[in-house]
């Protein structure tokens, strides 16, 4: 009876040295934590395979202010990689917030008048990937209304004025964000973890972004 | 029968019954399996009947580079990442326009290459519609790199909209493997000039 105490005594007396031993060294390492790469690193997903090596505006086909990275990219699938799912695995940020990163358009150094729609098997490209580019929605707080009655207020459960359909606002020229990207100097690229999925309401396979991060990259940004 | 027996087969049938549903569930089809394009097989140089439309496959070339044939001179030459392979060949819709021509090259080991958008004059760049009864004849190009040409098939898909499921597809094995592809592969033309498709009644 007397040696069970003991051992239970002794058991104690080492994991409540270990826990502090633990605690005094800082804790255990947060495994999730986010790998954070430098320009010209690798970043390595189920899907592609990019190491980017420098970001800066640039002015696209429409005269508007893009965001261009260069990057070396190969596809790792056996089968024509869309750019459209390209877009959906890397997230573009702005640290001001002030400036949204909208569609991405691919281009190769090799042939630059030529847009690429998919990403072959097998060929490593040096790629200019530009992201279209406008003004963040309620990022510098002007867009708030004031109606501090209304519990809804900003919750964006409010009809817009007007015309819901609003055919003009459609057609507008989007404005350029030049001005907001005078003040960046840097921007920071998320890459998502891949994985060639069904989707939940469309049930055909395709490459979605996953929960975790592959990498973050940030770039400093030239002007063009 | 004793009325152990009888709960004995019970929980053997009630088993049985669940293993069965199991089993049954997991041979349906999932969705992209269900609503994969049709397959129609055929060779090089055939007429091949993919219900919706006959397509011929021609001939089969490689070059280091390919321009647009245009009416004010060739355009600038792109030089192939590997090597140019392009595909003249023949299709006849059979029963309404098919404005959304598209094509894959599907090599033995699996991997696949999506038709240029760089030759605007390409079957697959929308200039040609084939009609019901009156044939198109014009090229596909496709930009692979030399190792990775291994006895390809051409899948051609033809289709009023740009929705492919249950569409009509055409695979036309090429039939190029062994020395006979080395060799072409080691000589390939210096350019191809792809003229835009036309109609050959």
């Amino acid at each position: 009876m007397l040696w069970r105490v003991a051992v239970l005594l002794v058991a104690t007396a080492v994991l409540g040295a270990a826990t502090l031993a633990l605690w005094a060294t800082g804790g255990l390492a947060r495994a999730d934590a986010t790998p954070e790469k430098e320009p010209g690193d690798t970043v390595r997903t189920a899907m592609y395979t990019l190491t980017p090596h420098k970001a800066e505006f640039v002015s696209d086909d429409s005269g508007l202010t893009a965001l261009q990275v260069r990057a070396d990219l190969v596809s790792n699938d056996t089968e024509p990689l869309p750019v459209g799912s390209l877009d959906l695995v890397i997230d573009v940020g702005f640290p001001s917030g002030r400036i949204d990163a909208s569609a991405l358009s691919v281009k190769y150094v090799r042939h630059p008048d030529g847009l690429v729609f998919d990403i072959q098997p097998d060929m490593r490209e040096e790629v200019l990937m530009t992201w279209s580019l406008r003004k963040a929605e309620g990022g510098d707080g002007q867009e708030q209304q004031g109606d501090s009655d209304n519990p809804l207020a900003g919750l964006g459960g409010e009809p817009d004025q007007g015309d819901p359909f609003d055919f003009d606002s459609l057609m507008e020229k989007p404005e350029d964000v030049a001005p907001l990207a005078e003040k960046e100097d840097e921007v920071t690229l998320t890459f998502s973890e891949t994985e060639f999925s069904p989707g939940f309401t469309d049930q055909s396979k395709s490459w979605k972004s996953t929960d975790q991060v592959a990498a973050e990259m940030s770039l400093p940004l030239g002007q063009g | 029968m004793s009325p152990f027996a009888r709960s004995a087969l019970t929980t053997f049938a009630t088993l049985t019954l669940l293993t069965l549903i199991v089993a049954a569930q997991s041979l349906v089809p999932e969705e992209t399996l269900a609503t994969e394009p049709i397959p129609h097989s055929g060779e090089m140089g055939e007429p091949l009947d993919a219900r919706r439309f006959t397509v011929t496959v021609e001939k089969v070339e490689f070059a280091e580079t390919v321009t647009d044939e245009g009416g004010f001179g060739p355009s600038e030459a792109i030089e192939a990442h590997g090597v140019w392979v392009v595909a003249t060949l023949e299709i006849t819709a059979a029963t309404a326009p098919l404005p959304n021509v598209d094509a894959e090259l599907v090599m033995g080991d699996g991997y696949v290459y999506a038709a240029s958008t760089w030759v605007n004059n390409g079957l697959n760049g929308g200039s040609s519609r084939p009609v019901p009864g009156i044939p198109v004849t014009g090229k596909l190009v496709f930009e692979v790199p030399e190792d990775r040409v291994t006895d390809p098939t051409l899948q051609v898909s033809a289709r009023t909209s740009i929705d492919e499921r249950l569409s009509a597809r055409a695979d036309i094995h090429l039939g190029l493997d062994g020395e006979q592809l080395d060799r072409r592969l080691a000589q390939p033309q210096k350019r191809i000039a792809v003229p835009a498709p036309t109609q050959t009644s």
